[in-house]
């Protein structure tokens, strides 16, 4: 069919833009280094000094790569199995929930993997808030959700504040306080090593799981008399889901509007259908999000925090997304 | 040989008897027909038969077996539920929302291969809706979106195909173009089991009809042993006439409005 050939192109053309900005982004920095350098790494032939920074920047972009596919493809997967167009990470609560974790964590001083399982415990206990509250609040508009998600973010930000408040000013509130805005300057080997392979483990599941997805966007009955539970896999997919996010939350702190954005971006390419669109939208993530932390680490002389980039580029598209309205929101 | 039968089935819902003592037989390939009225429990039985409700008590057989002994996967491949009135919300193809249906054969990872796809296209034909294939789902018309409905379940290749009101949210033609459906199903040996408000209907397409008179009463019989003014009378609390249409080679059924 003809759809399948377009989308196959927009696939490879997608991946092909993304390894052009991996190669354009270890070459720009605070020293910027030529094309020649970074082949040169690859081939392991460069000299000391440029392999120690690209070293560091290579480490830093896969970091960003496996967080904007792993942020995206769970913003796709609540948008799907809620029917909601506005689910995401970070209006479910489960983004702050996580940060919430991880602050607590890091507030005992504990080690990374602790800090890592506190966050996705608060992740999971945020989503499993905010759903009972959607089931008291039931009705048959998808706003429910959106409000529960606003209501229990609200709770976990005053949690938040309250660690701050307690926090020691002179380190650990700082680095609090600069994670929650999202920032992967202090993403280095050891961090990328603990949770990265949590991010592409919960990434190869959704990919694999994508058709089950469409499925699981169909009404109870039908999800039953298919033969298939549910309940059962839609637990499942809000666990991988808030799995992907905590982790991401874990390696660089709260990153807006990527998991709400980009799922939109990428049907409103494909078309809906999540064994196309689901792949596109972690590809369509790692683009936006490297794009975004390599504008945050170059263009002024500290890091910017993440968010504020994302921001920036995201809420323009969302909104160019909205006003076209290919995609159903709610 | 028989499709499906019920022994005294009956199902409470919050400790309140909503059916009770229904015992209803199926042939293979025949189309029986429920009547009832409005909140007698039509919905209800229809969602015991098709496996929803385990927690029923009495009897299912399914092919001989208890339903509450096959599994859900199992079920998937013979029997299949076209629920009623869902608003079809997904801005899927038609083509890759019927794909859905071949899930019940797949696991957890898969994906739709070729013989999913050529029993996709053989559906579309089946339904009518070829030329819609690529068309979002959301966007077709009322009718088409019930086709659609009964093309998913279709695609999980049952034996006995159950339908809650497959017609009721339709325009006249739209009806017809799913009643004449169900009649080619049944030409295929699908047994079909439907539920509906119009004793016409059930004359059109039923062999059997069966009567959900209240929660503790269900009659079944053959269509002309059924569809009779005194039984449908009865039924709906209103006198009911019937006339024998030559054309039609039927009876109808009417109300006097003095």
């Amino acid at each position: 069919m003809a759809k399948n050939h377009k989308n196959k192109i927009v696939m490879i053309l997608a991946v092909i833009l993304l390894v052009v900005l991996i190669v354009m982004s270890m070459m720009i920095g605070r020293y910027n280094l030529s094309f020649n350098d970074v082949m040169s790494y690859f081939f392991n032939r460069a000299t000391s000094s440029t392999k120690l920074i690209l070293k560091l920047r290579f480490t830093r972009i896969l970091a960003v790569i496996l967080v904007g596919a792993g942020l995206s493809m769970a913003g796709a997967t609540f948008q799907s199995i809620f029917n909601n167009g506005l689910a995401s990470p970070n209006i479910l609560g489960v983004a702050t929930g996580s940060s919430v974790g991880a602050a607590f964590a890091i507030l005992s001083g504990m080690p990374i993997y602790m800090v890592e399982l506190s966050a996705f415990v608060m992740g999971i206990l945020t989503m499993f808030l905010t759903l009972i509250i959607n089931h008291f609040l039931r009705n048959n508009s998808g706003m429910t959700l959106i409000l529960a998600g606003i209501i229990i973010a609200g709770l976990m930000q005053s949690i938040l504040g309250s660690i701050k408040y307690i926090a020691d000013p002179e380190d650990q509130l700082q680095s609090i306080v600069y994670w929650e805005l999202g920032s992967f300057m202090k993403v280095d080997l050891s961090s990328l090593a603990s949770v990265g392979p949590v991010l592409l483990v919960g990434i190869l599941f959704l990919f694999f799981a994508r058709w089950r997805l469409n499925v699981l966007s169909l009404d109870e009955a039908s999800v039953k008399t298919i033969g298939i539970n549910p309940v059962l896999n839609r637990n499942l997919m809000i666990v991988v889901a808030t799995l992907l996010t905590s982790a991401a939350v874990c390696l660089c702190g709260v990153i807006g509007w990527v998991g709400l954005v980009v799922p939109h971006i990428s049907r409103s390419i494909v078309g809906s259908d999540n064994r196309i669109s689901l792949p596109l939208t972690g590809v369509v993530g790692s683009i936006l999000l490297l794009v975004a932390d390599t504008l945050a680490r170059s263009i002024s002389v500290n890091d910017i925090p993440l968010s504020i980039v994302t921001g920036f580029i995201g809420v323009p598209i969302f909104v160019f997304i909205l006003i076209r309205r290919k995609t159903t929101v709610v | 040989m028989s499709e499906i039968y019920t022994e005294k089935l009956s199902f409470a819902y919050d400790s309140q008897e909503i059916i009770g003592n229904v015992d209803l037989s199926l042939d293979d390939g025949q189309v029986l027909v429920i009547l009832g009225p409005n909140g007698i429990g039509k919905s209800t039985l229809l969602s015991c038969l098709s496996g929803l409700h385990k927690t029923y008590r009495g009897a299912i057989k399914l092919e001989d077996r208890e339903l509450k002994n096959i599994s859900s996967r199992e079920l998937s491949h013979r029997l299949a539920l076209v629920s009623q009135g869902v608003n079809i919300k997904s801005s899927l193809s038609l083509y890759d929302y019927l794909l859905l249906g071949r899930s019940a054969f797949h696991g957890l990872f898969a994906q739709p291969d070729a013989s999913d796809q050529q029993k996709v296209v053989e559906v579309l034909d089946l339904i009518g809706l070829k030329d819609f294939a690529e068309a979002s789902v959301q966007d077709l018309s009322g009718g088409q979106k019930q086709l659609a409905q009964i093309g998913r379940a279709l695609v999980q290749e049952p034996h006995l195909l159950i339908m809650d009101e497959p017609t009721s949210a339709l325009d006249y033609k739209n009806q017809i173009l799913v009643l004449k459906l169900i009649k080619a199903l049944s030409d295929k040996n699908i047994s079909i089991i439907i539920s509906t408000h119009d004793p016409n209907q059930a004359m059109m397409v039923g062999d059997m009809v069966g009567l959900l008179i209240d929660n503790q009463t269900y009659i079944q019989g053959q269509t002309e042993e059924i569809l009779t003014e005194d039984y449908l009378s009865d039924l709906y609390k209103t006198p009911i006439v019937s006339t024998f249409n030559t054309e039609l080679q039927r009876n109808i059924f009417g109300t006097r409005m003095d």
